[in-house]
């Protein structure tokens, strides 16, 4: 477990490198991608919970230990403001919060869940369309959805750019996507497109091993 | 009530992305293909009514003049009402027209379309079942739990980190759905303007419709600050904006 974690911090050191070298370049997505440390180590976790009754929203931690006051409905009306800052070292749950909670963006000694029983062999994902080319995934994963190892296997070559991008992005997804299976989710709200698709065509895979 | 099977899952590509279902109901397995089969059926008639890609599509036959908006479809009609409520009411935030004038109303139709193919589930009585298309969704009853909190467990993208989850949300029943991000250029802009719109790295909104919180989070994410509290005016929906810094934001 640990050598298996270590080593993938190397590997990610070194791809999130020469990442950082293209980031003027490259916009937003290698500008995101050369912080995934931070999330690493635990530093800056989202917020645990906000209030909710008052919001109508209950904002769960990502490592989804359980929360007291859960029910909750999208069709609920809201008044009171609750602002949650997570870079506050005391962001502390606003209500509701189990004092168990753990950190949201967890190392990967705690993100990483158990090695799974049984790995199956490596499925392709269908391939995505994105505006600058197709995106398709290739994992290996169990029954319950855990994603042993994901591999992109087609992604956008149609100019320059997209190369030059994507050469660090995949790499750098597919070691995200074994920290960020977390299958303890039902869905995903909200990504963006060459990332988008890459979840997209991974999801799917898990879809059809948890089906 | 039996609801501890594990649910029947399909995914379907249609409108450049990935239509996800999960259907929970303990019934016949033939009747949920059934069902499945004709929500997919009705995304994919809708995106050839619809798509931009297509020269033969309605909205393209418009745009080239083949075809005038009163002779179009029930379904375009009806879109075209709701874009003209949306440009109304956030005074031009919203948009389904391109800087030229020609139709784009791809951004209003998602949603729509989602929520509206999910009215075959309710329909044919199923209960807990969800449809998302590129992670924005409609969303039935959740399933009973045992001992877990009640809801769907909804993460949100962190829209900094690709691939990392912000933080997460349970929703009983609704919709949730994120507008946003910057990436490789491509950008939200203000279509009164055709400026960049920086202030929300991503906005998400839960609400009964998806029709109506997939719309409000992209007029919110262009509208700033003031999107939070404006989606708040609308009973029954709720917001939640993650900014630059990370910081994430609810009202």
């Amino acid at each position: 477990m640990n050598n298996r974690n270590t080593k993938k911090h190397d590997t990610f050191a070194r791809r999130v490198v020469p990442a950082l070298t293209l980031v003027g370049a490259s916009g937003a997505l290698l500008a995101a991608l050369d912080r995934p440390s931070d999330g690493l180590d635990a530093a800056a976790g989202p917020p645990i919970a906000a209030d909710a009754t008052s919001t109508g929203i209950t904002v769960v931690p990502t490592t989804l230990a359980p929360v007291a006051d859960p029910t909750l409905d999208a069709t609920a009306t809201t008044v009171s403001p609750a602002v949650v800052d997570p870079t506050a070292a005391t962001a502390a749950p606003v209500t509701a919060a189990p004092a168990t909670a753990a950190p949201v963006t967890a190392a990967p000694d705690t993100t990483v869940p158990p090695a799974p029983a049984a790995c199956g062999g490596m499925i392709l994902g269908p391939t995505v369309s994105t505006k600058f080319g197709p995106v398709q995934v290739q994992a290996s994963v169990d029954g319950t959805g855990y994603v042993c190892s994901a591999q992109g296997v087609v992604w956008p070559t149609a100019d320059r750019k997209s190369v030059a991008i994507n050469n660090q992005a995949i790499p750098l997804l597919d070691q995200w996507a074994a920290y960020q299976h977390d299958a303890s989710f039902t869905s995903i709200s909200g990504a963006t497109y060459t990332s988008r698709a890459y979840k997209e065509s991974l999801q799917a895979i898990i879809d059809q091993a948890r089906a | 009530m039996s609801t501890s099977t594990l649910p029947i899952v399909r995914t379907h590509v249609v409108m450049g992305s990935v239509a996800s279902v999960h259907v929970h109901d303990d019934v016949d397995p033939a009747t949920i293909e059934t069902v499945v089969a004709a929500v997919f059926d009705e995304l994919d008639r809708l995106e050839s009514i619809f798509s931009t890609f297509r020269a033969d599509s309605e909205i393209s036959r418009i745009n080239s003049g083949r075809l005038h908006h009163l002779d179009a479809s029930r379904e375009v009609i009806d879109v075209m009402d709701a874009c003209v409520f949306m440009e109304s009411i956030t005074s031009g935030a919203f948009s389904c027209r391109r800087a030229d004038g020609s139709l784009d109303p791809a951004g209003f139709v998602k949603g729509w379309a989602v929520e509206r193919a999910s009215r075959f589930f309710v329909d044919a009585g199923l209960r807990h079942w969800y449809l998302s298309l590129g992670g924005d969704m409609q969303m039935g009853e959740a399933p009973e739990t045992d001992g877990e909190p009640h809801g769907w467990k909804v993460g949100i993208a962190d829209p900094n980190r690709p691939g990392a989850v912000a933080t997460g949300l349970l929703i009983a029943r609704g919709a949730v759905a994120t507008s946003g991000t910057a990436e490789r250029g491509r950008h939200i802009v203000d279509p009164r303007s055709g400026e960049t719109c920086d202030h929300w790295s991503s906005f998400t909104v839960c609400g009964p419709s998806l029709t109506w919180a997939d719309a409000y989070a992209t007029a919110a994410f262009v509208m700033g600050e003031s999107g939070l509290a404006w989606v708040h005016g609308f009973e029954g929906y709720t917001a939640l904006g993650i900014r630059p810094d990370g910081t994430i934001v609810t009202l």
